[in-house]
């Protein structure tokens, strides 16, 4: 699988994640582009998830790992706005209270 | 021309003629119309997307306005003269140009989604194709029933660990027209979350609290222990049995572990939403499945759905 793009705009790192979240190289892919521009020194980091048809529990994991690794350090995970499915599955577990929209 | 999502002989919702020629487009469409159960031919040209409607009959068009060889009205007006009945979606980038678009739409053929695409509204767009083909669509029949399935199947960690589970009945479901593709999703979602659970917490014994250990390089200790667990045949050699029945519109899940077993905790007042989302598997089959159940000390957990007939 290919990395997942990475961009730095001002205070906030950008990843677009364009497969679906549903596998170890998938996940994979998202925590070494985290690792990417939390180490840049970014502490705001949206996710793109526009491309993502089918997430499962094994994606939802790592994004919450995400959101947890930047809480630990005052940082804020955000998601570029939701549709679908994915929108439906961050609703049904509360994590669109989570994770605040980058509009 | 390129072709997905199964023949004509196949259970399908109905045949779709993808015209794009932007390949990042062509997939993520083309593996939408798959998932959703369209089968799909792909052009990449509006001489190509011509040809095509020339020789074969599609239940609907989903055509980029934007194509290389022709402006975005000569299209429209080429498929408006050519057209048979077909419906077309229009996807386009451009907001101002619905507006013009739909005034020159005497026949009323056309939708429009605009980009980027919300699959949710080409979803229900493709549903009101389906809903206008009525009687007489042009591919096979929409809602068939489903024989009876019987699966029982007994598998090591080890071997479970290094396959995709999928839940190939809620696709099959979805296809005849029994569920709606949101919950085919869920249903997948519901079944991987009762593995996932057997497998990890049962019979590898790793707690999600793990998931929030991190090493410097951003690796959990609930990720480094299943790979360690998983060459240790005190753990790896322990099986997991899926068993999955439907029959008379009535599916049945059962998953059973070789763990230590577990009680499944009520959320208590007063939990907020990060809490929650530890149970998140247990939200999802709670959410989609009619009745969620454990037996043996939590170490079988039964999943049950009765299908509208």
């Amino acid at each position: 699988m290919e990395d997942y793009p990475t961009e730095i705009q001002g205070d906030k790192g950008y990843i677009t994640i364009n497969s679906d979240l549903d596998s170890e190289q998938s996940g994979e892919a998202l925590r070494k582009a985290f690792n990417q521009v939390f180490d840049q020194g970014k502490r705001t980091i949206v996710l793109d998830l526009d491309a993502v048809q089918i997430i499962n529990s094994y994606g939802i994991g790592k994004v919450l790992m995400c959101y947890k690794r930047l809480k630990a350090e005052n940082g804020v995970l955000m998601v570029k706005p939701l549709q679908g499915f994915v929108k439906e599955t961050f609703e049904l577990l509360m994590l669109d209270k989570l994770l605040p929209i980058d509009e | 021309m390129t072709s997905s999502g199964g023949s004509r002989n196949e259970v399908a919702k109905g045949r779709v003629l993808l015209a794009d020629n932007d390949t990042s487009e062509q997939q993520a469409l083309g593996s939408f119309f798959s998932k959703v159960g369209w089968g799909c031919d792909v052009v990449d040209s509006a001489a190509s997307l011509f040809d095509a409607l020339a020789s074969q009959q599609y239940d609907v068009v989903v055509t980029n306005l934007h194509m290389p060889d022709l402006s975005g009205l000569e299209l429209l007006s080429k498929i408006r003269d050519s057209e048979d009945g077909t419906a077309v979606i229009v996807v386009s980038g451009d907001k101002n140009f619905e507006a013009a678009a739909s005034a020159f739409d005497e026949g009323g053929v056309l939708d429009f989604i605009e980009k980027p695409i919300d699959f949710s509204i080409l979803q229900s767009a493709l549903d009101r194709v389906v809903q206008s083909l009525g009687q007489s669509p042009h591919s096979s029949s929409f809602v068939c029933e489903i024989a009876p399935v019987s699966i029982d199947e007994t598998v090591t960690s080890r071997e479970l660990a290094q396959r995709s589970v999928k839940l190939d009945i809620a696709e099959t479901l979805f296809k005849s027209g029994k569920i709606d593709l949101h919950t085919s999703l869920k249903m997948d979602l519901a079944f991987q979350e009762a593995v996932a659970n057997c497998l990890e917490h049962g019979n590898l014994e790793l707690e999600s609290v793990w998931r929030e250990e991190f090493d410097e390089e951003g690796r959990d200790t609930f990720s480094k222990l299943k790979k360690e667990r998983l060459q240790d045949p005190h753990y790896a050699d322990r099986t997991v049995r899926i068993q999955i029945h439907y029959k008379d519109n009535f599916l049945e899940i059962r998953v059973h572990d070789q763990g230590n077993g577990f009680l499944p905790e009520a959320k208590e007042d007063g939990e907020d939403d990060e809490i929650r989302v530890h149970g998140r598997g247990m939200t999802i089959m709670n959410s989609v499945m009619d009745d969620v159940s454990y037996r043996d000390c939590g170490r079988e957990v039964i999943l049950r759905k009765k299908m509208n007939s």
